[in-house]
């Protein structure tokens, strides 16, 4: 048995000591995160999924996922949201692929925005294929008939009607 | 040119997530080098959180608890390593590897299993009662038994005198 004035004993206590530390520190990052983007994320995902147990299971996944990341997003310059969002949109990618058909109607009746009823059909068309959809800019010009650089002008124009949106919210 | 290139909708790819991986390293590449497309990402990343804040949906309750769970159980399962060592720099790179670990696992009074164990503790436990009890009712019995069997053998043996 160790004796309390063993150094070893101190070396072991002072190691179980800083891994339990490491392990709440790790916690707490993470759940500093959740407080501030988990509300934002289910939106995104339950937009995606339809489905709330669904879009809660695959939160939990995204956040645990985020505890593996070293420093846990802890970078000044970036937005974390939309890393976690990146991070989502891979997660999701195997239900991505399950989705055949984007209804861009139903994305705008089921949960009316300011922000998407402000676009009119094409660049919902574009925008909903892309972000909520999972496809890419090739696989709309197909879908469309269209150049890329024609969908990718109309996702440019979604974004400018997010942005008048929102400044003539705050104005 | 720059404009131009900023107009192009390809910032917004990259911002859905959506360029392919050439397009990613040239946005990364315009962006270290050109501060305007820096600018115009960071205010393309605000627009999207802007409209994720639109339509957020608040998470239950109970589901932060769970993911704090998950994480602790990840953490804990993963080898951890001493931060003490780990922060001291190279020193003596030609002395032996043994020397360089510390024997800590054989100091640790406490081993960690996993949590599927403890209902097989249970069942050992509940099983174990169950043991015990027929093990005492039998041994009462048993005790009754030959109590009665000695009372029958003195009764046989004063019936046996007074014949």
């Amino acid at each position: 048995m160790r004796c309390f004035t063993d150094p070893i004993y101190h070396l072991n206590t002072r190691l179980q000591f800083s891994a339990d530390t490491s392990v709440h520190a790790k916690v707490q990052d993470v759940q500093h995160i959740y407080d501030q983007y988990a509300g934002m994320l289910m939106g995104y995902i339950y937009d995606v999924v339809k489905d709330h147990k669904m879009a809660e299971q695959y939160l939990a996944d995204i956040f645990i996922a985020v505890a593996a990341i070293p420093d846990v997003l802890k970078t000044t310059d970036e937005n974390i949201y939309c890393k976690l969002q990146l991070l989502a949109r891979k997660k999701l990618t195997s239900y991505f692929d399950t989705v055949k058909e984007c209804d861009v109607n139903e994305t705008v009746k089921n949960r009316p925005n300011k922000f998407l009823s402000s676009m009119n059909t094409r660049q919902l068309t574009v925008f909903c294929g892309i972000h909520y959809h999972g496809k890419n800019v090739t696989a709309i010009a197909a879908e469309m008939n269209e150049e890329e650089d024609t969908v990718r002008r109309l996702l440019k124009e979604a974004f400018l009607i997010i942005r008048r949106s929102n400044d003539a919210g705050v104005h | 040119m720059m404009q131009e290139y900023i107009n192009s909708g390809i910032l917004e790819a990259y911002v859905l997530g959506c360029a392919s991986q050439q397009e990613v390293q040239e946005v990364l590449s315009m962006k270290e080098k050109h501060p305007e497309v820096k600018d115009a990402l960071l205010a393309l990343e605000d627009d999207m959180e802007k409209l994720a804040a639109s339509m957020a949906i608040e998470p239950p309750a109970n589901l932060w608890p769970k993911i704090a769970d998950e994480i602790n159980e990840i953490t804990m399962r993963e080898p951890l390593k001493p931060q003490i060592y780990r922060e001291q720099p190279k020193q003596n790179t030609e002395t032996d590897n043994k020397s360089q670990y510390i024997d800590i696992e054989s100091e640790a009074t406490h081993m960690r299993i996993h949590k599927a164990w403890r209902w097989v503790f249970a069942a050992v436990f509940v099983l174990g009662k169950i043991f015990l009890g027929f093990a005492i009712y039998y041994y009462l019995e048993n005790r009754q038994m030959n109590e009665q069997m000695n009372e029958l053998k003195t009764e046989l043996k004063q019936l046996k005198s007074t014949q």
